[in-house]
């Protein structure tokens, strides 16, 4: 170990205490995954392609579903797709639905989707309290679809306007508290999503398409947001731009933190502030931008956890705050902007 | 450096130090029959440590500042408050009443007290100092560290504190007049901590109100980002919507929720294992 060196090297109180820290920060990160297997009741699950036949702009060359298993040993369901040729949505319906809905944007960098068949632990989270959970298996723009940049946005409104079509009778929804949570580049998405909602990425397929596909409210988690050089995520800039990464103008359309809209729902952003793969500065420009437009919004920086939730979660459970307090303070903004767990 | 002291008759039976030559009336209150939770400052004649010691102490301490605009001290909700919210935690919280700048004291009085705090805090038991500082006193706290020396805190946590907004050139409020009184701005030109952080910062807490209508959230930006200039990695809280002096008694906002996110955090920095 490099940092017991350190620790005779440095020889001040301080600097043994700061390696006590990191040696602590290590532990958390090992344990993480025994604390969601916890709570994982059986909750209905149920899975569907989001469009009717094959979604817009399909490429000539053809696309086909594949999936990788995400860690040779890890669980069978911890996959990741580098290939969508059917956008699905996976729905955990809450044992008590409270008429909340949110529909979770996975990431991957956009050259795959990191998304299971059975539901992740984040949206058994959600439907542990009460909130129907659509997690969305989306399009990448590798694989040549006509929309090029937008074909993940096209199902992500897509999805929306399912989740709105069937609220109140295929689920317990009211389709006035439809919130939109992202994950990475999967924030990205949701960003645009929430965004862009009025902007028309397809021709209306049938009666689920004069649904609107406004978010309530949004979530965005470790956030993938600028394609602009300042901050930016190499790997997403470059699969999701292809060809036109370098062109600015391509560049400012597709960055997620620009040209807000009046009707930006309410946007809750959280990242930690060692990211070491997409910078946090990509959360901090959303944030600014969301302030500087009136939207509000409330940005949770935690100082460790890597690219992924707050490693603070484990210390967190041992003040007794559950060991998804970060979902729980997204939960508090939300309930506070129109979107109440009640 | 210990003379005679004279505290407010709230405060019998607090252990204090007086951190100059001292005198007979350390200073007075604005509401002297309220509780010392209460307690607010009009005036500081000699500047004083209040000691607040946990029951059960880990080995940390902290020395705790709250605000006031440095026209007023807010001894009680964002000094004594927060001691005993640190005390519950096993930190040893030493609240400090600093004097104010003015025609008497001079600009840099508050910054002489705080930097004397700091040294007799490391000349005391505990080997892990940090500072707590609301308003105000986030800003003073914050003068620390550009310190390199043993005044420099092992962490800090900073709430809602005007860094550089209050400085001439460096506000964000188009045609802000100068503060009264003029040492008052002058300090404030003089010490702007994201200007003048020392290299390596140690590990610091942020948390602001976006709407805050007194402290703009510009200074969040600008700590967390000069403390990550120098190779820091802040963690940083913004609420969309609080009051200004949200302290640790505003209830039915999700900021309420401050405080735990920031044992957590000491938790997570190690300020809470036990020496």
């Amino acid at each position: 170990m490099t940092s017991r060196g350190n620790e005779v090297a440095g020889g001040t109180t301080r600097r043994r205490w700061l390696t006590g820290t990191l040696a602590a920060a290590a532990t958390v990160i090992t344990k993480a995954p025994a604390i969601a297997q916890e709570q994982a009741p059986a909750l209905k699950v149920e899975r569907f392609a989001i469009w009717p036949g094959s979604p817009p702009g399909r490429p000539s060359a053809g696309v086909e579903d594949a999936f990788v298993k995400r860690r040779p040993d890890g669980d069978e369901d911890d996959i990741a797709w580098p290939h969508v040729a059917t956008p699905m949505l996976t729905v955990v319906r809450p044992e008590r639905p409270n008429g909340a809905a949110i529909l979770i944007v996975p990431g991957g960098g956009y050259a795959r989707v990191a998304l299971g068949r059975g539901g992740s632990d984040i949206a058994r989270r959600f439907a542990a309290s009460g909130v129907t959970a659509f997690e969305l298996l989306y399009r990448l723009p590798h694989d040549g679809w006509g929309a090029g940049p937008d074909a993940p946005l096209q199902d992500a409104q897509r999805a929306l306007r399912i989740i709105r079509a069937g609220a109140g009778a295929r689920w317990t929804v009211d389709p006035r508290r439809v919130a939109i949570a992202g994950f990475s580049a999967g924030g990205h998405l949701a960003a645009r999503a929430a965004a862009r909602s009025a902007l028309a990425t397809y021709e209306p397929l049938d009666a689920i398409d004069r649904h609107s596909a406004h978010a309530d409210v949004a979530g965005l988690f470790y956030p993938v947001v600028t394609m602009l050089d300042e901050g930016v995520h190499r790997q997403s800039r470059a699969e999701l731009l292809g060809a036109r990464q370098s062109e600015l103008e391509a560049q400012r359309r597709w960055s997620a933190q620009l040209d807000l809209p009046s009707d930006m729902p309410p946007t809750f952003v959280c990242c930690n502030a060692d990211d070491p793969v997409v910078p946090a500065e990509n959360s901090v420009q959303m944030y600014r931008a969301l302030h500087a437009a009136g939207i509000a919004t409330e940005l949770m920086i935690f100082e460790k956890g890597g690219h992924g939730p707050p490693s603070a979660s484990k210390a967190h459970a041992q003040g007794g705050m559950g060991p998804f307090l970060w979902l729980d303070l997204f939960l508090a903004f939300a309930g506070g902007h129109g979107w109440p767990l009640a | 450096m210990t003379g005679p002291l004279l505290l407010p008759p709230s405060f019998a039976g607090i252990d204090a130090t007086v951190l100059d030559d001292g005198g007979a009336v350390a200073f007075t209150l604005s509401n002297p029959l309220a509780g010392i939770a209460q307690a607010v400052a009009a005036a500081v004649a000699h500047p004083v440590l209040l000691h607040f010691r946990a029951a059960r102490p880990i080995g940390t301490a902290a020395l705790v500042i709250g605000g006031g605009g440095y026209t007023q001290l807010m001894i009680g909700r964002e000094g004594i408050v927060v001691a005993r919210w640190l005390n519950a935690l096993g930190i040893d919280a030493h609240v400090l009443v600093h004097r104010f700048p003015d025609a008497r004291t001079g600009p840099m009085a508050a910054l002489q007290d705080v930097r004397r705090a700091m040294e007799m805090l490391r000349a005391g038991e505990c080997p892990r100092v940090g500072v707590v500082g609301l308003s105000s006193g986030g800003h003073l706290g914050a003068c620390l560290l550009a310190e390199t020396g043993p005044r420099r805190p092992d962490f800090a946590v900073v709430g809602y504190a005007p860094i550089s907004t209050n400085a001439a050139g460096f506000t964000v409020v188009p045609d802000k007049p100068p503060l009264e009184p003029p040492e008052k701005q002058a300090f404030y030109d003089a010490m702007r901590p994201d200007a003048q952080l020392a290299h390596a910062p140690p590990p610091a807490f942020i948390v602001y109100s976006a709407n805050d209508p007194v402290v703009p959230v510009a200074n969040a930006w600008r700590l967390a980002a000069a403390i990550a200039d120098k190779g820091g990695h802040p963690e940083m809280h913004v609420f969309a919507d609080a009051p200004h002096g949200f302290a640790l008694d505003t209830e039915g906002l999700p900021v309420e929720r401050w405080p735990d996110l920031c044992v957590a955090w000491l938790r997570q920095i190690g300020a809470l294992d036990r020496v």
